[in-house]
Parts: C-alpha cells; sequence; structure tokens
C-alpha cells in the first residue's frame, strides 16, 4: 500500500523529484568551435606570458639573461630579489601606497555617490549647471596643472604629505565616477524611490536603505578602479612627494629601476615582481567578491 | 624636595633649550640625484659621496633623494617651472637645460666659489653659463667606438683609423654573421652620437655654426653625414632591425658578442668592464677622421658632463654648506670611489682598461662639442631626435628632414644671420 502525504490545503504533495543524474555535456568541436578556443587560448596568454617571463627573468645573472633570455633558468637565485627588496623598501613604500588607496577611495568614492544621486534624482536648472562644471574637470589633464598644482600645494604645505597625494587624485577621480553614478542612478526606475516616498521614508532613508544598496555593483567597480588607479600612480607621487620616507611603492620602483636602467633586466624584473605581489595577493583573497560585484552590475532586470 | 623638584625642573629646560640649539645649528641640504646609493658598483661615486661628505661634516644633515633618469629629469622641470619646493642642489648635465633654469632665475651664481676648483675645462664649461659658474661636473663622459677586440682579433681585423676603413670592417663582419654597430634606435638618441661625430668630420664646426645661426641645419655638412648615415643604415650595419632594439638591447648585442662595434658615451665604460655584464674583450677608441676631403680632425670629441651637480637659488642661506658639498664632490677622496666614469679632477687614476682608454681619448680633446639634445634649447631637442630616428626608416629624403629640422630652428632659436 502506497502512503501518499496529504498537505493542509488538502492537495497531494508532488512526487519527490529523482535526483537527475549530471552527465558531461558532449561539446561537439566544430570548425567554430576551434577557433574560438585558439583566440581565448591566445588572449590568456597575452595575459598570462608577461606576468611569468619577468619571474623567469629574475632568477638569471646578467649574462645568462644576455645569451639565453628566454630559456628558463639554470638555478634558482634570490640575489634579484635581495638586492630590489633592499633597494625598493617595500614595508615602509606599501604601507604609504595603502595609505594613498585607502584615501583615495574614501574621498572619490562618497561625494562621487552623493553628487550623482543628486544630479540623477533631483534634476533642475543648478543641479545640471553645476554637474557640467564638475564634468569640466574631467576634461582637464593631470599633466596640464602639474605646475600650478605643485605651487598650490607648496604654498598650502601639502606637499610631501600623502593627503597631499590622493586629496588631488580624488579631485581628478571625483568628476568621472559622478558621471558613471548618475548615470546608475537614472537607470534605476525612479518608481522605487516614489514607494519608498509613499511608505514614509525621507529623502536620506531612500538614499542609504534603497539606492546606495543598488548601487553595490558601480561602488565595488569604483573602489576597484580607484584603489588601482591610486596604486599605479606615478606622475603625480613623483612630483608631489620629495622625502623618501613618504615614497609610494610606484616610486620606489620606478626609482630603483630609473636608476638601474633595462640593463639590468634580471634585478628589474625582481623589483616588478615585488611591487605586483601585493595586488596580486589582495586579488587572490577577494577575488570571488571583485568579480561578483562587477559581474552584477552586469544584469539588469 | 622642593628644591630637588625645582633642580629637576631646571635640567630639564637646560637639556631641551641645549637640543634646541644642536638642532639649530644643523643645516639641512636636500640633494635630488639620479643613482641610488646602494652597494652596486655603478653606483659607488654617489655612495662614498653622501656617506663621505656626512660622516666628514655631522652639523650638515645630507638628504639625498634618489629619483632615476626621467624622474629626475620631470621633477626638475616642474618644480623649477612653479619656482618652488626646489632642492638645494640637483644633478645635472648642464648644458642648456640647466642654462633655462639659470635664465629664469632659479639657479645660484657660484662663480667666485667654485673657479678655483681644479678640474677639466671641458667639465667646468659644462656648468658655466653666459659666463657664470653653477656647479661642478666632477665626471664627464665622451662618446667614442666600444670595439669588441676578440671579434677584432678572430676576424683579423683592425679598427678603423679613417672613416673610409668602416665599410671595408662592416662588411667583413657582415658576411661572417656578426652585425657591425649596435645602436638602439628605439629609444632615438643613441643615434646622436655617430651623426654628431660625422657632421663634424664632414664640417669641422658646422654644428657649432649652425646654433649660432650661422648656417642653417641643412647646409652641405648636416646632409653629406646624413646621407653617409643612411647609406650604412641600408647596408644593413646597424642590423636587420635597428628600430626595433632599444639602447639595453644594444648593450645586450656588445656584451654577448653579437655585434662588433657601439658608438656611444663612456658611461658604458663600467658595464663593459664588468665580467658579471660580459664575457667579452671590449676596447674604446676616438671616433676617427676622413682620410680626405674632411675637415674635422680624430681630437674633436663628442661629449658632455656625466655627473654634474647645480645649486638652486634656495640654497642662498645655505651657501658655506652648498660649497663645501660641492668642493667635496669635486675631491679626489669621493671621486676615487668610482669604477667606470671619466673623472675631471687632475689625479684621479682610471680604474679599468676600458675606462683608461676613455679617459686618454678625451686627454687628447682639442675641442668637445656638447650633445646637441642637451645644448640647443629644449624645443627643438626633442624634434631633433625625432628626425635622427627618420634616417633609419627605408625612403627618407634625409635633405627634405634636416630641412624642416631647420624651419623648427629659425622658428624657435631664430633665422640664419645673413
Amino acid at each position: 500500500m502506497k502512503i501518499r502525504k496529504i498537505n493542509p490545503a488538502g492537495q497531494r504533495e508532488p512526487p519527490a523529484e529523482r535526483p537527475i543524474k549530471r552527465r558531461a555535456t558532449k561539446i561537439h568541436y566544430g570548425m567554430s568551435e576551434i577557433v574560438i578556443t585558439i583566440v581565448l587560448v591566445i588572449l590568456a596568454l597575452v595575459i598570462i606570458i608577461p606576468l611569468v617571463v619577468p619571474l623567469l627573468f629574475s632568477f638569471k645573472t646578467q649574462l645568462e639573461f644576455a645569451y639565453h633570455p628566454w630559456a628558463l633558468p639554470k638555478a634558482i637565485r634570490w640575489t634579484n630579489f635581495i638586492e630590489a627588496w633592499k633597494a625598493v623598501r617595500i614595508d615602509q613604500g606599501l604601507l604609504n601606497t595603502l595609505v594613498v588607496c585607502f584615501g583615495s577611495i574614501i574621498c572619490t568614492i562618497p561625494p562621487a555617490i552623493l553628487a550623482g544621486y543628486v544630479f540623477a534624482r533631483y534634476k533642475s536648472r543648478v543641479t545640471e549647471i553645476l554637474f557640467y562644471a564638475i564634468l569640466i574637470g574631467y576634461f582637464v589633464p593631470v599633466q596640464m596643472v602639474l605646475v600650478p598644482l605643485y605651487r598650490m600645494e607648496v604654498s598650502l604645505k601639502m606637499n610631501d604629505t600623502l593627503y597631499g597625494l590622493f586629496l588631488p587624485m580624488a579631485a581628478f577621480g571625483i568628476p568621472f565616477w559622478t558621471l558613471i553614478f548618475r548615470s546608475f542612478f537614472k537607470s534605476i526606475p525612479r518608481e522605487m524611490a516614489e514607494s519608498a516616498s509613499i511608505d514614509g521614508a525621507g529623502h536620506w532613508r531612500t538614499f542609504f536603505s534603497i539606492m546606495l544598496p543598488l548601487a553595490r555593483p558601480a561602488t565595488v567597480l569604483a573602489i576597484i578602479q580607484v584603489f588601482m588607479g591610486a596604486w599605479n600612480d606615478y606622475l603625480l607621487s613623483l612630483i608631489l612627494l620629495s622625502d623618501q620616507n613618504k615614497f609610494t611603492m610606484q616610486l620606489r620602483v620606478a626609482s630603483f629601476l630609473n636608476s638601474y636602467g633595462t640593463d639590468r633586466m634580471p634585478r628589474y624584473a625582481a623589483a616588478v615582481i615585488i611591487s605586483a605581489l601585493p595586488t596580486l595577493i589582495l586579488y587572490l583573497i577577494g577575488h570571488r567578491w571583485i568579480i561578483k560585484g562587477m559581474l552584477s552590475g552586469a544584469i539588469k532586470e | 624636595m622642593k628644591k630637588s623638584r625645582i633642580f629637576a625642573l631646571c635640567f630639564l629646560v637646560v637639556c631641551l633649550f641645549s637640543t634646541a640649539a644642536v638642532f639649530a645649528d644643523e643645516v639641512k641640504l636636500t640633494i635630488w640625484g639620479r643613482d641610488i646609493p646602494d652597494d652596486s658598483a655603478d653606483h659607488a661615486y654617489v655612495r662614498a659621496l653622501i656617506n663621505g661628505f656626512q660622516a666628514k661634516n655631522p652639523d650638515i644633515k645630507v638628504d639625498y633623494i634618489a629619483l632615476g633618469d626621467p624622474g629626475l629629469a620631470d621633477k626638475t622641470k616642474i618644480t623649477m617651472a612653479s619656482g618652488s619646493g626646489l632642492p638645494e642642489i640637483f644633478q645635472t648635465w648642464g648644458g642648456s637645460v640647466m642654462g633655462g633654469y639659470a635664465d629664469a632665475g632659479m639657479l645660484l651664481d657660484l662663480t667666485n666659489e667654485l673657479k678655483g676648483i681644479p678640474g677639466s675645462d671641458a667639465a667646468r664649461q659644462a656648468m658655466t653659463w653666459k659666463g657664470k659658474i653653477y656647479g661642478v661636473a666632477p665626471f664627464f663622459a665622451v662618446a667614442g667606438i666600444f670595439v669588441n677586440e676578440g671579434i677584432f682579433k678572430a676576424n683579423n681585423l683592425k679598427v678603423p683609423t679613417t672613416i673610409e676603413e668602416f665599410d671595408k670592417v662592416c662588411d667583413t663582419l657582415k658576411a661572417k654573421g656578426i652585425q657591425p654597430f649596435a645602436c638602439g634606435e628605439k629609444d632615438k638618441w643613441p643615434a646622436l652620437a655617430l651623426y654628431m661625430y660625422l657632421t663634424n668630420r664632414y664640417g669641422g664646426e658646422a654644428s657649432a655654426k649652425a646654433a649660432a645661426r650661422q648656417i642653417p641645419y641643412d647646409s652641405d655638412a648636416f646632409v653629406k653625414a646624413a646621407q653617409l648615415y643612411q647609406s650604412w643604415i641600408k647596408k644593413g650595419y646597424f642590423g636587420s632591425t635597428p628600430l626595433g632594439e632599444g639602447y639595453g638591447d644594444a648593450q645586450q648585442l656588445m656584451a654577448t658578442g653579437k655585434a662588433a662595434m657601439h658608438i656611444t658615451g663612456s658611461w658604458m665604460c663600467a658595464q663593459y668592464a664588468n665580467s658579471e655584464f660580459t664575457d667579452q674583450t671590449i676596447g674604446f677608441y676616438a671616433f676617427p677622421a676622413f682620410k680626405s676631403g674632411g675637415v674635422g680632425s680624430v681630437t674633436d670629441i663628442m661629449g658632455q658632463t656625466d655627473i654634474g651637480f647645480a645649486a638652486t637659488k634656495v640654497a642662498a642661506s645655505k651657501k658655506d654648506a652648498v660649497v663645501k658639498f660641492l668642493k667635496y664632490a669635486m675631491s679626489a677622496e669621493a671621486c676615487e670611489a668610482e669604477p667606470g666614469r671619466i673623472c675631471s679632477v687632475p689625479g684621479v687614476k682610471a680604474k679599468s682598461k676600458l675606462t683608461a682608454q676613455a679617459a686618454a681619448v678625451f686627454g687628447t680633446a682639442k675641442t668637445v662639442t656638447f650633445w646637441w639634445d642637451q645644448d640647443l634649447p629644449p624645443s627643438v631637442t626633442s624634434p631633433l631626435n625625432d628626425m635622427l630616428q627618420t634616417f633609419f626608416l627605408q625612403g627618407t629624403d634625409v635633405k627634405k628632414s634636416l630641412s624642416s629640422f631647420e624651419a623648427l630652428c629659425v622658428e624657435n632659436i631664430g633665422p640664419v644671420k645673413k
């Protein structure tokens, strides 16, 4: 006798689904698949080779590199890393760079989100004029304002300070990210804010409880981009910092490399690896989070 | 108890004041340089200079900041343009770049303080602008031919003593599969040394006359030199892909014996004499003259400051300390640490055979022409190097390229005086 469960509503429950046997999907390799695979492999190599090649170089002596640049190193030598490590002073440089990166993120993203939201939601003649006034900053290249910027920083005694570096970075970043956040908030249906308003939410509540969580994909993207921009900055750091204790990683690596030139390629490669290592570690720790954040921005309902 | 407290307070105050007095007496000199003062042999002079000066002058605090090659130039340019945040001393090659800063009133005239320092005339001249001395040049670089003596010996070749002999030597080397010249023209400036020599050998003081606007840059000597240069390029003397090789690649070609000659500055002596850098036997020779039909002679040398320091206007209040530093930079004690550069200080002997050869070439110099890309106004130096790169392109009409450059010089320096 078969017993069938009956739920409180008197309906029979559907029979339990049989577990689906997962079978490996057979891929039929046609001409197009082969071409796509080849293209993807080439693209992957384009990314991977520049990461692997410096590693090969860095274990070689100068002569070994000169004669056999593309061969595998004959022995694993750490001399180049030790030399580069001493010169680059990664500890101090890393700390300074992190301060600059986080300072830049904190000073760029919150103002850009707020400004972007206001320009998207509260349209008036004043906000439109303000938006285009801010946008002008996007079209001003850093190189063009280096001299007056340096002069201003010296007169404000801001040169040779880390905040004197990340504040201009934020000033150059805010117009672009305001534009991005404005477009993002514009794409969110107006009805959502209106229903929040009907439910009694004020401007701040609507922004913080409804809009800001929705802007997470754009925010994650902005954090990554601003972080990378500050991490890789060389020009502003070179001009605005003169105290070696305040030097960022990129500046230290560049000073090291420029002082040796590419005629010391193995040592150069070791310095490049040392400078890239913290970002690689950061990516390995947070890659799922980063990819999730970036992909969620690509899906719209 | 009360007395002891008062005594302790007085002691503290005295200590504080004396510490303040010690710090007040200390002078701080900020110096922007190119090389890191680390353990590398290439940076031995900078290390000896900073450490030696600091040990001898504990009352002067030296804050030496290494910025590398383009970094130093870029930062100096921006700070000089803004006129603020300047260091007391900066490393420079002198010439028109330093002259531009002097014209803008950014440098400190130290003629009276530095004119008595012993050193080569050429080095002093490089740090002089419009009759005023702004700094010192303890090391001087000259261009010549680095020759792989092992390759020459193995192929029974002799180092050319006339320009006419180059063709035969280069053809033999090419036939043996060896690139005659390493250049590194991807980086543009490496082609300049040879072009300067060829122009001098055809036209003597042509470059000085052109800079003084007495003759144009598309006059006979410049065109002939460019045509000869281009004919060597077409014959493959610079390899099959000269524009694909940077200066670092040129060094590798020499270091591994793939190229037989490298016409460049004597700053390469340290590397080419270093057994960790190359296992080849390399010598340094003066660039020859024409056997017949030329004007310039083998004693006309191209070169400029290798390491130089100049003082800025902010050093005015610390003049004594700055002069002390510059004099120490020109001392035998500091200069003797350098393994590979030509020292302008008398009595400092070269550390390697290669440097001694380069120093000997410098010693024979009757005239020294400074690098055009350092001595001409900055507005024409980049176009000059761009133009040199076009010589390496197939089908370039060098006469037209020179005429375009001349038009630019008319615009930026002035027309030829009649």
